[in-house]
């Protein structure tokens, strides 16, 4: 029988007999919690309780964070009323809102599972005729991405040093070409 | 009937864009692409020869309902597409006098024209880097003049 079995063995035997091994002992004694290890009738001990720091979130965590309070707050766009300054005014929808936060955290997602850090979080705004603008701006570039009401598609252009990208895309699903182009 | 002739702007002038504060998100005052759209077939602005910004701001009631963006008419000119007219607006049915009001076209891709991808969303970017701070900013105080 190893050490480690024979110290299990011990342990499950006094728990058997006199209860559990462990009790914690209050209140905190010189800011310190502690647990009291009883082991048989002789030995005891008192085993402090060190308080842990919370873990620091990596930049991925932190950048998901962002975004997804990006994308509580985008629902005040469900608020804007006209205020008779636009004849074209068009009400901002949930399903439009919908598809620019599901393709947000799509790219989210993608991103996490290629480990890809440095996407930025973007601005979500109200754009013309009921349509919402995803907007990323570092200082070296820009992407807007426009989810239109009227259809399913969403539109965009990036500008970077000697690189811009257009087009439109189905936002049913993750472009991963714009997150590397975003996080490179 | 209008009786104020269209006149030829500067490149070197301003206009005055009005904006409604209440489609900003709450505690995020900044400028964003979004801001420049067109109502009625183009960007109603007013040129600063017959215009300030705080009579802008005031010409639809109630001016605390609106921030103004100050645009160089020489830096619109320079994007593509992009065009600057003159268009007083005088004796039209609900709509108040106005000798300094401006039309910018061109974020909308004219009739017959092929169709470029994100045209739009390019155009919106540069109108946006080029003008993205405010000349009055959201609920600031307004002008007794």
């Amino acid at each position: 029988m190893s050490r480690l079995e024979k110290a299990l063995d011990q342990v499950r035997s006094e728990r058997s007999t006199f209860g559990s091994a462990y009790e914690i002992r209050s209140p905190k004694e010189g800011g310190l919690s502690f647990v009291e290890y009883k082991s048989g009738h002789s030995k005891s001990g008192l085993i402090p309780i060190i308080s842990v720091g919370r873990q620091v979130p990596s930049p991925a965590d932190r950048e998901w964070q962002a975004m997804e309070e990006e994308i509580i707050a985008s629902e005040y766009l469900l608020m804007i009323e006209n205020d008779l300054e636009f004849e074209d005014f068009v009400p901002y929808t949930r399903s439009t809102l919908a598809r620019a936060t599901q393709f947000l955290r799509r790219m989210m997602i993608y991103a996490h599972s290629a480990n890809v850090v440095g996407m930025g979080v973007p601005r979500i705004g109200p754009a013309d005729r009921g349509s919402i603008d995803v907007f990323w701006e570092t200082q070296d570039r820009t992407l807007l991405i426009n989810f239109p009401s009227s259809e399913t598609i969403a539109n965009y252009f990036g500008r970077k040093p000697k690189s811009e990208i257009s087009g439109r895309f189905d936002p049913s699903e993750p472009r991963p070409e714009l997150l590397f182009w975003l996080a490179d | 009937m209008c009786i104020w002739p269209v006149e030829e702007i500067p490149d070197s002038d301003v206009l005055f864009y009005r904006f409604p504060v209440g489609n900003l998100k709450r505690g995020d005052d900044r400028v964003f692409p979004g801001v420049f759209a067109e109502n009625k077939g183009s960007m109603s602005t007013d040129w600063c020869k017959y215009s300030t910004a705080a009579q802008t701001r005031s010409r639809q009631g109630r001016p605390k309902r609106f921030a103004i963006i100050r645009m160089v008419v020489g830096k619109i000119r320079e994007i593509d597409d992009m065009s600057v007219v003159h268009s007083p607006v005088q004796n039209l049915a609900g709509q108040p006098d106005n000798r300094a009001h401006t039309s910018v076209f061109g974020i909308e891709a004219q009739a017959g024209k092929p169709v470029q991808l994100g045209r739009k969303e390019r155009i919106r970017t540069e109108l946006y880097q080029r003008f993205n701070a405010w000349e009055i900013p959201p609920n600031a105080p307004v002008d007794p003049a």
